[in-house]
């Protein structure tokens, strides 16, 4: 990630959000990394509201070039990866003699 | 122990006969390139068109589950057809049997198999990761694959390996976009042409 776009804020609504955040850092040995946890969970939200419709939307955001691969493996995780190992899987295979393998 | 069909060297799991099943490029498929699936697949198929009615609506998930899976076990059953079944052993069991009997048979008999084919994408990873453990020249792609053969091999136009791409974006989902998109990207080809626009991304 660039240091550009780990620089960039979310404000939103946190109701009793904020004074159970700030209690748990008080009395957590060490205290608690909030704008980490908020990262990880809002990360996990994001993945769990998309829609298939919502995915293929993005990933073809991503392949016009119209959204960072940062962004698009954010929201895709693993599915992200996989997707670019079964496009280089294809590119490989069509190098192959097909007609090997008709009866 | 069941004695084993002739061995083709590209190996199918359920989800990927149901998908090719469904297709209307499967008489063709089925008439012109040797595959390989497992009895655990053939069993799980049987259980499919077990579960599901002949009658549910055109186009539902059971639907497509039942006329899928009886396509492939047709092609199964029929000796002129050339598709063949290998017996797992162990023969694994759970959920996900039809999946760890094609990493089973891939770690069994290498030689044997130049391309597994799956439609799951975690199952493509699963076994990409097993073929490269064992340093395997193993192939793991995704359904679309079968129709590529027929295509490259001038047994079909490439307004026909469209619309075949074009039912599986249609009827999969992301599960569908995943392997119709390695297809495009990796071969490269350009369906927008061909396709509706709500079909192509």
């Amino acid at each position: 990630m660039s240091q550009k776009s780990l620089d960039d804020t979310i404000k939103f609504r946190a109701g009793p959000l904020k004074e159970a955040a700030t209690e748990l850092d008080a009395v957590h040995l060490g205290g608690i990394n909030i704008s980490e946890l908020a990262r990880e969970g809002l990360t996990q939200m994001l993945r769990r509201s998309m829609t298939d419709d919502d995915k293929i939307a993005i990933y073809e955001r991503y392949s016009d070039g119209d959204l960072s691969e940062d962004a698009a493996r954010m929201l895709l995780g693993d599915e992200f990866d996989v997707l670019q190992e079964d496009i280089d899987a294809f590119r490989e295979a069509v190098e192959d003699d097909t007609s090997d393998y008709l009866v | 122990m069941a004695t084993d069909d002739k061995r083709y060297p590209i190996l199918v799991d359920t989800d990927a006969l149901i998908a090719v099943g469904n297709s209307s490029l499967w008489a063709k498929l089925t008439a012109h390139i040797g595959l390989t699936t497992t009895n655990v697949c053939k069993q799980e198929l049987k259980q499919h068109v077990e579960n599901t009615r002949e009658t549910a609506p055109e186009g539902s998930r059971p639907y497509r589950l039942h006329h899928g899976s009886r396509a492939a076990l047709d092609a199964l059953e029929d000796d002129e057809t050339p598709l063949t079944q290998v017996t797992s052993v162990p023969r694994p069991h759970g959920a996900d049997a039809g999946e760890q009997s094609l990493r089973q048979e891939v770690l069994q008999n290498p030689d044997a198999v130049d391309y597994a084919i799956l439609m799951d994408a975690a199952g493509r990873r699963s076994i990409r990761r097993a073929v490269e453990d064992q340093d395997e020249a193993i192939r793991v792609v995704t359904p679309p694959f079968l129709f590529y053969i027929l295509y490259d091999n001038d047994l079909i136009s490439r307004e026909e390996f469209c619309e075949a791409c074009g039912e599986l974006l249609e009827r999969e989902g992301w599960t569908g976009y995943n392997a119709v998109k390695a297809a495009w990207e990796g071969i490269p080809i350009d369906c927008s042409d061909i396709l509706d626009d709500h079909l192509t991304p």
